[in-house]
């Protein structure tokens, strides 16, 4: 029996990456939105993402805004930014393909488009390209019903 | 002691007070809240349809409902969307794959609830419920028509001429065509005589066409989904579980419910959930069929045919800004998501009634499903899926079974 398309095998060794863990921290209370922020995997850049809404709500489209840092936390200009994620223990990546714009803010970005499909631990991976300088920061949370 | 235990323990006292009652049924908090995101009064109205600038006008419904029902829309006059979509049969047709002018190779799905979804068809070859509406019509082994006979069927019709207007405007003249049939999909004939078509007849015969379609998936949207035994169930519980309100249902249903939801025990609650019991993905659970007769890849054909239709939510005859095309806008073209052998993963509302089961009818009965899911086919065999094989007693599928029927029959009040 033989497929014409490639398995899925390759994905859960891309997303078992060890998580930045130590990087990742997680600040919200009742009034504002979860905020996430992870330094890069070779501590290169530092990220914050937030959700715009205040939870994180299973099967809706949603859109976050990201900001760039760089490693003394200033806004980092002209850099591009990817975004990607999945669920390392299911072995799949997001049921959509999230777009990313910059915002008129120095290292800010509007990604539109992410969607959890199901509960349970969900990683966002942020590829960040800055000069000749790239580097990936993931963070790792729980969505639930 | 917390609230919830104290309050438990002083219900199972009051309950062996009264011995004609069972000892009551204990839910931890999580379990309440996945049960109350299946509730359909979470549901909310259908998500807006963007391509259709008609998809919730009552003269457009009015007028959609007429043509489902008709059989003079078919090259036989024998056979409408109602053939196949019954409404005494839960809107499907109980066959094990579809049966039109030809037989065709996939399981009917009912149309109830439709207007939540996604995507359309077991491989998601649609965007919409009117892009859907235009393909039974000339597919050769459906209704075996094509688009300028539906026109002129229309046009041939006063009262469907009059309703047709009363929404669209003016129903444009055919006389100018000399042909009587034409169509881009059917036949060599009826493609040549398309193709000989001037673009502006073909535009003028599609545009018609496309408002047919609106049309029918205006009237297909306001067939919802009906609240079940199990909704008022879900309904009656508070942060703590069961009430004075709850009505009495079985512990087996509570039973398959509680297996449902428990992801040591079953994978379920990833691909079904929220109050339509499906996360309106696709999937690979085993059930392609990549050799045979019934060649059937499922997604990863789909994903192209969408991209490639005309009637999409960006083509020319969509009414939708193109930034309200959120589903393809955002759509992953099978960045690590598996797509060959990926089927849409459908509701369980109503589940019990549209027999047999799965994209091609593989399933005769719900217990055929649970023993798929129960020992998942080799992937030698069916390719790379989804499924880890579960330990589930006969008392297990029963139970969830039993859950499944809940979600099906009516609510009785
Ligand atoms: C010969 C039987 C037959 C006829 C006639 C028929 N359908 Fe279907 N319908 C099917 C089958 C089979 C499928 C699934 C096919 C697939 O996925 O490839 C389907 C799928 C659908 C779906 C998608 C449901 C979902 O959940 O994805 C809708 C909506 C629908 N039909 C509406 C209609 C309308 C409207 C008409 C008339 C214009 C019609 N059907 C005529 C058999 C039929
Ligand atoms: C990985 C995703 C996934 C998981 C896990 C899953 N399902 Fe499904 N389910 C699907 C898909 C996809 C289909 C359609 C497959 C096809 O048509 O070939 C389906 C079909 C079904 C059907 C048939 C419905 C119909 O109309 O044909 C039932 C019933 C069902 N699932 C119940 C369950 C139950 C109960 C569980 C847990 C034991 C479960 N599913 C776990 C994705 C999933
Ligand atoms: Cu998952």
């Amino acid at each position: 029996m033989s497929h014409i398309f490639a398995t899925r095998r390759h994905l859960v060794r891309l997303l078992a990456l060890p998580a930045v863990g130590a990087g990742l921290s997680l600040a919200s209370n009742a009034e504002s939105n979860p905020l996430f922020t992870a330094v890069s995997e070779r501590g290169h850049f530092e990220v914050s993402a937030a959700p715009q809404d205040q939870l994180l709500p299973i099967g809706t489209l949603h859109t976050w805004t990201v900001q760039l840092l760089d490693v003394s936390g200033r806004p980092l200009g002209n850099a591009a930014l990817a975004v990607g994620g999945g669920m390392a223990a299911h072995g799949h990546g997001l049921p959509t393909r999230p777009v990313v714009t910059p915002t008129d803010r120095v290292g800010e970005f509007r990604v539109e488009g992410i969607k959890f499909n199901m509960a349970g631990s969900w990683t966002l991976r942020f590829g960040i390209e800055h000069g000749t300088t790239r580097d990936i920061a993931e963070i790792t949370f729980d969505v639930d019903f | 002691m917390s609230t919830s235990k104290a309050l438990a323990l002083v219900t199972l006292f009051c309950a062996a007070m009264d011995s004609a009652s069972a000892t009551p049924w204990e839910w931890t908090a999580r379990e309440v809240r996945v049960l109350k995101s299946f509730s359909l009064s979470a549901l909310g109205d259908p998500p807006p349809s963007p391509g259709n600038r008609w998809a919730d006008d009552p003269g457009a419904a009015t007028l959609g409902e007429a043509i489902f029902f008709d059989p003079s829309f078919s090259a036989n006059d024998q056979l409408s969307c109602a053939s196949c979509h019954a409404p005494d049969l839960d809107f499907a047709d109980g066959l094990t794959r579809a049966q039109g002018l030809g037989a065709g190779n996939r399981n009917t799905p009912t149309i109830t609830g439709t207007a939540w979804n996604t995507w359309f068809y077991w491989d998601g070859r649609r965007d919409s419920l009117w892009a859907q509406a235009l393909i039974p019509f000339e597919a050769h082994n459906e209704m075996g028509s094509d688009r300028l006979s539906v026109v002129r069927n229309v046009a041939s019709s006063h009262t469907l001429t009059a309703n047709y207007e009363a929404v669209f405007g003016p129903l444009p003249e055919f006389d100018d065509i000399a042909v009587a049939r034409a169509s881009p999909l059917a036949d060599a004939a009826l493609r040549d005589s398309w193709y000989r078509l001037n673009s502006e007849q073909q535009r003028r015969i599609n545009t018609v066409f496309v408002n047919i379609g609106k049309a029918v998936a205006a009237w297909e949207r306001t067939q919802h989904f009906k609240p079940s035994a199990f909704d008022s169930y879900i309904d009656s519980l508070d942060a703590l579980g069961e009430t004075e309100n709850t009505p009495e249902i079985s512990d087996d249903i509570k039973a398959g419910a509680r297996l449902f939801m428990d992801a040591d025990t079953t994978q379920c609650l990833q691909c079904h959930n929220g109050p339509t019991l499906t996360n309106g993905g696709f999937h690979n659970i085993g059930t392609g069929n990549f050799d045979g007769d019934m060649l059937d890849f499922g997604r990863v054909f789909g994903l192209q045919a969408v991209l490639m239709d005309e009637f999409n939510c960006l083509g020319p005859y969509s009414d939708a800004a193109p930034e309200d095309c959120t589903a393809l806008r955002f759509l992953n073209r099978g960045h690590h998501i598996p797509l060959e052998g990926a089927f849409k993963t459908p509701s369980l509302r109503g589940v019990d009634g549209t027999a047999p089961y799965f994209h091609d009818g593989s399933a005769a009965t719900l217990k055929d499903v649970m023993q798929h899911y129960n020992r998942p086919p080799d992937t030698a065999k069916v390719g790379e899926h989804e499924l880890n094989a579960l330990e589930l007693t006969d008392t297990d599928i029963e139970s969830l079974v039993a859950f499944m029927q809940a979600l099906t029959k009516a609510a009785t009040d």
